[in-house]
């Protein structure tokens, strides 16, 4: 087959009609999805990512508090381990003391 | 920040992407369009031409969709360029169907080609649809 540049115009104002035939509809659903979204529905679905935003920060504060409690009854065990530990500690040094006198 | 605005719109960064691509391996300092079949698109342009003129589209499609929505003018550069990309490789395809029509790279550029006006097409309607939403005032 011979080339020659002449055809490439035809092919260009071809695909330029293609583009024009999709681009119709392609306008007329823009406009048509930008209509169906009024002030309203953009006011509602800010509302909407904001609950959900605030819902996150709610979970993420309760879980948060569960961990402050569980950190809460560990300190509180720990603190009866020391106190045992003192007590045992008191023992021995009296038990010291007693026997050191005899 | 800019990687959801890529992964909205992942063919088109896709098609900027290659487009961009094989404009920058074609513009490189050696023979790429050396086979018959370029011989036929040669006699249009010189190889550089034909580098700069797919880099130049690939690249400001990309930047356009990188920037997606954050500048108005983003959904008409994207229109634009997807339709100038569409017709570049409608070119190539005719050039690629002179030298051998059964030749694959007829069927490759025929699915980028394809491609570019689907991207056209989404491109076009997010404009659109810019365009309304001023006109009702959604958005200032």
């Amino acid at each position: 087959m011979e080339f020659t540049p002449e055809p490439i115009s035809a092919i260009v104002a071809a695909v330029a009609a293609a583009l024009a035939a999709l681009g119709i509809p392609a306008l007329r659903q823009g406009i048509a999805s930008a209509k169906k979204a009024s002030p309203e529905d953009h006011l509602k679905e800010s509302l909407d990512a904001n609950t959900k935003a605030q819902q996150s920060m709610l979970d993420q504060f309760k879980h948060n508090n569960n961990l402050f409690v569980s950190l809460g009854t560990k300190l509180d065990q720990a603190n009866t381990h020391l106190k045992d530990i003192e007590h045992i500690q008191q023992r021995i040094h009296t038990e010291l003391v007693r026997n050191s006198r005899k | 920040m800019i990687i959801p605005h890529i992964t909205k719109r992942p063919t088109e960064a896709w098609l900027s992407g290659i487009t961009g691509g094989l404009g920058l391996w074609i513009v490189f300092p050696s023979t790429s369009m050396a086979t018959a079949g370029y011989k036929m698109l040669l006699e249009v342009t010189s190889e550089l031409q034909w580098g700069l003129m797919f880099m130049f589209i690939g690249l400001a499609h990309f930047i356009s969709v990188l920037i997606n929505g954050m500048r108005w003018w983003t959904p008409f550069t994207r229109a634009i360029m997807s339709a100038s990309t569409a017709i570049l490789y409608a070119t190539w395809i005719y050039g690629f169907w002179v030298a051998n029509p059964a030749s694959t790279a007829v069927f490759i550029y025929i699915c980028m080609c394809v491609c570019a006006m689907r991207c056209f097409f989404y491109s076009l309607r997010d404009a659109a649809e810019k365009v309304e939403a001023v006109r009702n005032g959604i958005y200032s």
